[in-house]
């Protein structure tokens, strides 16, 4: 189920509406609440996510019981050694799931081909579960936390299900920790007015982001991406920059439509992007992209390797590992290797001069405008994001270099053609200037410094109807596949 | 709880308030559709002959240079149904009309079959705003199993139509487009399959339907029926293949067994190779519709 169709429209209210006032006010005597109230949850979630496949519940249902039965069986453990080995069983689990379903087809094709054996019969052509990278690093994060300590191993098997399956963020994130989001299954959750509105809110810049911004900017890319050896260099420049919006609004989109659903059902989510494109170096901005998946490598994998408290040549190798593996994370393909790969490379000069926390805060912070020299950063760091766009959208390697080979020609300085667009050029603007404007608020749309309410009404209203209005055509979200 | 509700509520009347008077602004502002109704409604009588058909025919036949009493009204991305019921509520009072031309591309019998093979739906691909606007501008509706009313609402706020005059057509009804467009060269192989699945030949047999329907109608107010298939540019016609093109050739024999019908397919003719006068590979631009109105002229004798 989408969040940008009709179903989502209708199974969002009477998932609402129940939720509410059946198993929270109507039954709230029973001792039995919290648990009826979250059994609801888990199966709202699953019949939002086995509307795309039933059997896809299968694997989830089988993956959500592994992990609850390791995180016990963890915290029984009698020594140190036996947790860890139930750790790793889930680990390998877990990741042995994923690897089957998304990359296994991957390996046995790179191998056949490097050796010319024929793959007949060896690949399992299996369709990728929807949302499994993120709902399987989720799983982790819980074993791993309960062996470390840091969370203790939960009985509730219902609310562990609830944590693993959560509708709003099951198929593409944010990926909660267990630290944050299982105990909101464990206490009673109260209807709070101000963050409802705030849900809201939300969901509402999650949408234009989605639907007017990114489905928009998808038809553009397309034809240019499908025909691009015909192309123009400054369309060829245009079409990656209408990408870096898309995947962008794609899906930081979703990950507002998903905390601020969570909002409405009194579940706090954190927070996944931070307006990534007003960064001034590379540093800053994968601390502002994709935060739930960056910070789980930082926790579960860099900080394990040594982080940077190493010598400089093991901090060199943890990058490319950390980068690499984020790359090879998107999906089975060298593109997403060797996206991460190049991003690995503009991070290596920062981390090894020890610049890479050197913007922590926002930019402009308390002033209406950047400086100049700060335009020049955000410009050049947004043009290095573009060109990892383009290694991320290719299909191939090679059809990354002819791309940026056929932006590097005279052609660049001609207009770009791009007759139709100009709507799209304005909504891109537009959310340009309300994220430049709200960029210090902890989610964009967050209107509560207006205090006249009919203000407040006449954004929401015209948002809305630029929704209606300029919406593209409801496609998939891009970090599905993922 | 209920202050949230209410808030919704409220929230909602006020969307549906806002909607209501966008709707009232755009029914006011001119376009194609209701320019070319006005035209028809009004103007009937001095038209000796009309143009029928989707964007092959609106962007690619100038109808100024075909002589006194041309209207070009085609109209981009219409299904044929819609020229079967606008000659059948205008002919009876056209005393002028002496020949109706009906563009028939090569793909347009079997449109979805071709972009949507998968599809298990019969029903003939349709852009969404287009089958709006014909209902509520020239008040033809089709009934399908898509949300009308969303539909028929988003069907008037077309971006375009919200900022500026959509009203892009001339007073003869030609719609002029210069220049190349983004993509002019893309354009997907077929399969051979497409031709042959169940879909598309209830799509094409529908098809077959509507032309015969409009061959009777002229046939009956003795009124010539021409159809023509325009020029395509080599892109799209390294693509083209003999099944297809056996489908549309079949179609007008099927007509013609019952009543009158002149054909011509221009689609490979030599005339038309050249780079410069298409929009894209299937479609000519304003250059192009220049020169192949006065070879429509000149090949039916108008």
């Amino acid at each position: 189920m989408l969040f940008n169709s009709l179903q989502f429209a209708i199974f969002l209210p009477i998932v609402f509406l129940l939720y509410w006032f059946v198993f929270d006010r109507f039954i709230s005597k029973s001792k039995w609440q919290l648990r009826l109230q979250n059994a609801f949850v888990v199966v709202a979630s699953y019949v939002f996510y086995g509307w795309w496949d039933w059997r896809f519940l299968l694997l989830i249902a089988f993956t959500s019981f592994c992990s609850w039965g390791s995180g016990i069986l963890i915290g029984k453990a009698e020594s140190k050694k036996k947790a860890k080995t139930w750790m790793w069983i889930n680990i390998v689990l877990n990741l042995g799931i994923l690897a089957l379903f998304k990359y296994y087809d991957f390996f046995v094709s790179e191998f056949a081909e490097l050796f010319h054996i024929s793959t007949d019969g060896l690949l399992l052509k299996v369709i990728l579960p929807v949302g499994i990278s993120f709902y399987t690093f989720q799983a982790l994060s819980y074993s791993i936390d309960v062996y470390r300590g840091k969370i203790e191993p939960t009985k509730d098997i219902v609310a562990f299900f609830a944590f693993i399956s959560f509708f709003p963020q099951l198929v593409a994130g944010p990926i909660e920790r267990a630290t944050n989001l299982l105990p909101q299954f464990l206490k009673k959750r109260e209807f709070n007015y101000d963050n409802a509105v705030d849900g809201m809110r939300q969901i509402l810049w999650g949408l234009f982001k989605k639907i007017v911004v990114a489905d928009n900017c998808a038809v553009y890319v397309d034809q240019v991406f499908s025909t691009y050896t015909g192309q123009s260099g400054s369309t060829l420049l245009l079409a990656a920059i209408f990408f870096t919006f898309q995947i962008y609004g794609d899906f930081s989109g979703y990950s507002d439509i998903a905390i601020g659903t969570a909002k409405l059902f009194g579940i706090k989510l954190m927070r996944n992007f931070n307006v990534p494109y007003f960064s001034r170096d590379i540093a800053e901005f994968w601390r502002r992209w994709h935060i739930s998946l960056t910070t789980w490598f930082r926790d579960y994998v860099y900080i394990p390797l040594g982080g940077s408290r190493v010598s400089k040549a093991k901090v060199v190798r943890n990058t490319f590992i950390i980068f690499l593996v984020s790359g090879f994370w998107h999906g089975a393909n060298w593109t997403f290797i060797a996206w991460g790969a190049y991003h690995a490379i503009l991070f290596l000069p920062l981390i090894l001069t020890g610049k890479n926390r050197k913007y922590t805060n926002q930019v402009a912070e308390g002033r209406w405008l950047p400086s100049l020299k700060e335009v020049g950063q955000m410009l050049l760091t947004f043009f290095l994001a573009v060109i990892g766009w383009i290694i991320f959208r290719a299909e191939t390697i090679g059809q990354t270099w002819e791309y940026i080979c056929g932006i590097c020609n005279r052609s660049l300085f001609t207009i770009p053609a791009a007759k139709g667009f100009s709507a799209l050029g304005l909504n891109i603007l537009l959310l340009i200037i309300v994220e430049w404007i709200q960029r210090d608020k902890s989610f964009i749309l967050d209107l509560s410094s207006i205090k006249k309410g009919y203000l407040r009404w006449t954004a929401y209203l015209a948002l809305l109807f630029v929704l209606f209005a300029f919406g593209g055509h409801a496609t998939n979200f891009i970090y599905f596949q993922f | 709880m209920k202050r949230f509700l209410w808030a919704i509520v409220i929230g909602g009347i006020a969307f549906f308030v806002l909607c209501g008077a966008v709707e009232f602004y755009q029914s006011r502002v001119d376009n194609n559709y209701s320019y070319k109704y006005w035209y028809m409604e009004n103007h009937r009588h001095e038209v000796v002959t009309l143009l029928l058909g989707d964007s092959y025919i609106e962007n690619a036949i100038n109808p100024g240079l075909m002589g006194k009493g041309t209207f070009n009204l085609a109209r981009s991305s219409r299904w044929i149904y819609y020229d079967d019921k606008l000659l059948e509520k205008y002919i009876a009072d056209m005393p002028n009309l002496k020949q109706v031309i009906l563009g028939m591309g090569y793909k347009p019998p079997y449109f979805k079959s071709y972009h949507y093979p998968e599809s298990e739906s019969n029903e003939p691909e349709m852009n969404e705003h287009e089958k709006y606007m014909y209902e509520k501008f020239m008040h033809i509706r089709y009934d399908d199993n898509s949300n009308h009313w969303l539909g028929l609402y988003r069907g008037y706020i077309d971006p375009g139509t919200l900022i500026g005059n959509n009203l892009l057509c001339d007073s003869l009804g030609y719609e002029r487009v210069d220049g190349q467009s983004v993509n002019w060269r893309l354009e997907h192989n077929v399969d051979s399959n497409v031709f042959h699945q169940k879909y598309a030949k209830e799509q094409v047999a529908e098809y077959t339907g509507y032309l015969k329907d409009m061959a009777r109608l002229c046939h009956l107010h003795k009124v010539r029926f021409i159809v023509i298939t325009p020029p395509c540019h080599d892109s799209y016609i390294v693509n083209v293949r003999q099944e297809g093109l056996d489908i549309i050739h079949g179609i007008i024999e099927n007509v013609r067994s019952e009543y009158p019908i002149e054909y011509i397919d221009y689609l490979q003719d030599e005339e038309y190779r050249a780079d410069s006068i298409y929009r894209n590979c299937s479609h000519l631009n304003s250059i192009g519709a220049d020169i192949f109105a006065l070879r429509v002229k000149k090949d039916f004798g108008l």
